[in-house]
């Protein structure tokens, strides 16, 4: 600014400052350039776009004698603005490297231009003390000398002051500062860590709102509010992980432990696309080889309502899945019912993504139906596991209908669904570190099950898959 | 989320003002753990240095492209894969206009995640893993006392930072001078479901000019990444050799007083207190 106040063009420059058009991606300045106090990284950005040709429009008419200055302050800019714009490159190659370490450069061998204008307050009293001392010994001299020769002797001592103030700023002003020397490491900084836009601070600014600053305005303000804010932080992340955890598309979060639930037979039956062929599937549960997850869940759940699997009595069993449930359910605990759709897709896709199998609300343990006349408080047993109330979080594979039909008559209708069940954690003991109840992943044994489908109560929400609860990786 | 930590530097014997500094801290390496098993992190985790090419010319972007990974997993046996912590500290005001509520909290990353997401606020990818203690205001007017406040500052900062950066020394490579070959590390399940055995590395620390200067204990004016004189600063090509904070630390516990003093005073470095970075 001083280069430009020196050189009478500060007014001509600013007009052009302010006349710059809103066009493109530039933004209309609207300070002038000597009103901006603090120049911040958003007026660096804005300023990059038209300093140099702000500058070079104002410094386009030059006298001869300064006409090699007013060169060299323009080609300086220019490369410092390069260098600045080369700098915030996602990427760097050899190209780009090799004109920013140029263009550094350029600006280091002709920044001399700008050495007076980095004057100091200590400078300024040298400067000062000199010129003081060369009015005191002219004074001198013109007491002495006749009136004739006194403008030739002024004008040579002027010419003597204007050396020896220069001789003074070339001895004292110095570019040693650290600002323009952190630039000259870029280059190896680049090439030892990636770009430059990754490390940069303004993430660090929206972090402190964001994990800072709303913490304080929850806060009381008082007292340990840095504890508050710490709390609160840390109950917004873990949900906010939770949540991004099951909404991402991008993985499915059963997928690491889902490839042993696929029945073989019921894809491959050659009955139908969901008829189950009962002389295939009752060889494969009486052979304990081939058993999977589902025939082991079905040889359990069919001995537990005492049908017996043995080949003469059965005559057929058809077996019907179902895409997808309908189920309602409380909303908020609220006498509001929503009706939510679950998915129980096994391995097919599901409108074009991947199987993503829902958690919901199995009913383990059963409230004991409750006779009329019995009073309610006294007889009724407290449902197990506190706030869960019985139920446990359960992954829904599939449904299906179970029709057997023995001696050519149906026997039973079951709906019923294929789960991967988890237990409670530690005999139902409470968690001391959270004053909560721990679910974890089932034993691999007992891990997948068949339900009576009425004991589905609903969708469960917000489970995350969590590697540390794996314990037999 | 490992939980947060209450800790206490015990300060009766050195200051008057107070006895007992309250902060509170997260263990990094379980935070790096954390990262590292979130599934919706697991398609843009990085576990191996690359070099990159477009039409035979090397790129540089981001950090896993850069040399300084290339040449840290050549120390690594085989199969086993680098972490680079990334930390970021900064201090703001939580007021406005009035009053002097001042946070000063350290943030960290890793360097395997890609930056698209790990500069990302909305993924949870940089977490706040401590609150140095705010420094004191300067109660006491005369110069002296002023800059023995100062020492004290300085050393609060860097016990505070001894506290919380212990995990990472167990795990650091200059536990021995001559083992080039770390032989510890943690083994961890990553977010898609594979173990890794992981090296710790300090890759960054992102913090504006006056904080470098206070966590690398340097004067003032002078510069973070190399040993340049505060008069040589407007010399373009710099020739300096860059910081070796092992030989500091060397010369720091050396017992030939003299030499040291003369030598880490020319290098720029404040002799007050012990730096807990040089040892990692």
């Amino acid at each position: 600014m001083s280069f430009l106040k020196l050189h009478h063009q500060l007014t001509l420059f600013n007009s052009l400052w302010m006349a710059i058009p809103p066009y493109l991606s530039m933004t209309q300045p609207k300070k002038s350039f000597e009103e901006i106090v603090q120049w911040m990284g958003g007026e660096y950005k804005k300023m990059s776009h038209f300093l140099v040709g702000c500058l070079a429009n104002s410094l386009c008419h030059p006298s001869n004698s300064k006409r090699s200055a007013f060169e060299k302050v323009v080609l300086c800019t220019c490369r410092l603005c390069e260098f600045y714009i080369n700098c915030q490159y996602p990427t760097h190659d050899a190209i780009s490297l090799d004109s920013m370490e140029a263009s550094l450069n350029c600006f280091h061998d002709n920044k001399d231009v700008f050495l007076e204008h980095r004057v100091l307050k200590k400078i300024c009293v040298l400067v000062k003390a000199a010129n003081a001392q060369s009015i005191k010994a002219r004074d001198l001299e013109l007491k002495k000398t006749c009136r004739c020769n006194h403008q030739k002797i002024s004008s040579s001592y002027n010419h003597e002051f204007t050396t020896e103030q220069v001789q003074i700023y070339q001895k004292h002003t110095h570019f040693n500062f650290p600002k323009i020397y952190l630039n000259s490491h870029f280059r190896e900084l680049i090439e030892m860590f990636g770009s430059l836009e990754q490390y940069s601070p303004s993430t660090k600014e929206l972090l402190h709102k964001s994990e800072v600053k709303k913490g304080y305005w929850g806060s009381n303000k008082t007292g340990d509010f840095y504890l508050q804010i710490l709390e609160s932080n840390a109950r917004i992340e873990s949900f906010d992980v939770c949540k991004l955890n099951v909404n991402s598309g991008s993985c499915d979060m059963t997928s690491p432990n889902i490839s042993h639930l696929r029945p073989p037979h019921v894809l491959k039956s050659p009955t139908g696309p969901y008829k189950y062929d009962f002389g295939v599937f009752l060889s494969s549960i009486c052979n304990p080889e081939l058993q999977n997850n589902m025939e082991i869940a079905t040889y359990r759940f069919l001995n537990g309502q005492a049908i017996s699997v043995v080949d003469e009595e059965l005559d057929i069993i058809s077996i019907v899945l179902y895409k997808s449930i309908a189920v309602h359910f409380l909303k908020y605990g609220m006498a509001i019912w929503e009706k939510q759709i679950l998915r129980c897709t096994l391995e097919t896709h599901w409108h074009g993504c991947l199987p993503c199998h829902d958690w919901v609300w199995w009913q383990a343990c059963r409230q004991s139906r409750v006779m009329s006349w019995q009073p309610l408080e006294s007889l009724v047993p407290p449902l197990p596991w506190k706030a869960l109330k019985g139920c446990l979080p359960v992954q829904l594979i599939t449904l299906l209908k179970f029709s057997i039909i023995i001696d050519g008559k149906a026997m039973s209708d079951l709906q019923l669904a294929f789960v991967q069940t988890t237990t409670i954690a530690a005999g139902g003991a409470i968690e001391r570190a959270s004053g909560m109840e721990k679910v974890v992943q089932a034993t691999p044994g007992t891990e997948c099950q068949l339900v009576h489908a009425s004991e589905i109560d609903g969708v469960a929400h917000l489970i995350p898959f969590d590697p540390d609860s794996i314990t037999n990786c | 989320m490992n939980s947060w930590t209450e800790a206490v530097i015990d300060m009766t014997q050195n200051a008057n003002q107070y006895d007992l500094l309250k902060f509170w801290y997260r263990d990094p390496i379980e935070t790096a753990k954390w990262l590292l098993r979130q599934t919706y992190n697991s398609q843009n985790l990085v576990f191996s240095p690359e070099r990159s090419f477009t039409n035979g010319i090397r790129e540089y972007g981001e950090m896993y492209t850069g040399d300084w990974w290339w040449n840290e997993q050549d120390k690594l046996t085989t199969g086993a894969s680098l972490v680079p912590f990334i930390f970021l500290s900064d201090s703001t005001y939580l007021t406005a206009y009035i009053g002097d509520k001042k946070i000063w909290s350290v943030y960290m990353t890793i360097g395997n995640l890609s930056s698209v997401v790990r500069m990302k606020p909305t993924t949870h990818s940089v977490v706040m893993i401590a609150v140095l203690p705010e420094k004191a205001k300067y109660s006491a007017q005369s110069d002296i006392s002023r800059q023995k406040q100062a020492i004290w500052d300085h050393w609060i900062v860097h016990e505070v930072l001894k506290v919380v950066l212990q995990p990472l020394f167990d795990y650091s490579r200059n536990r021995d001078p001559n083992d080039t070959h770390p032989s510890l590390y943690f083994h961890t399940l990553c977010g898609g479901g594979n173990w890794h055995q992981c090296f710790v590395r300090i890759g960054a620390w992102l913090a504006d000019y006056p904080e470098h200067m206070a966590l690398q204990s340097l004067h003032a004016n002078s510069c973070p990444w190399c040993e340049v004189p505060a008069l040589k600063f407007g010399d373009y090509p710099s020739v300096f050799p860059h910081r070796d904070h092992q030989v500091y630390m060397c010369l720091f516990y050396n017992e030939d007083s003299t030499q040291r003093v003369a030598q880490l005073t020319e290098w720029g470095i404040r002799m007050t207190t012990d730096n807990v970075l040089w040892r990692l």
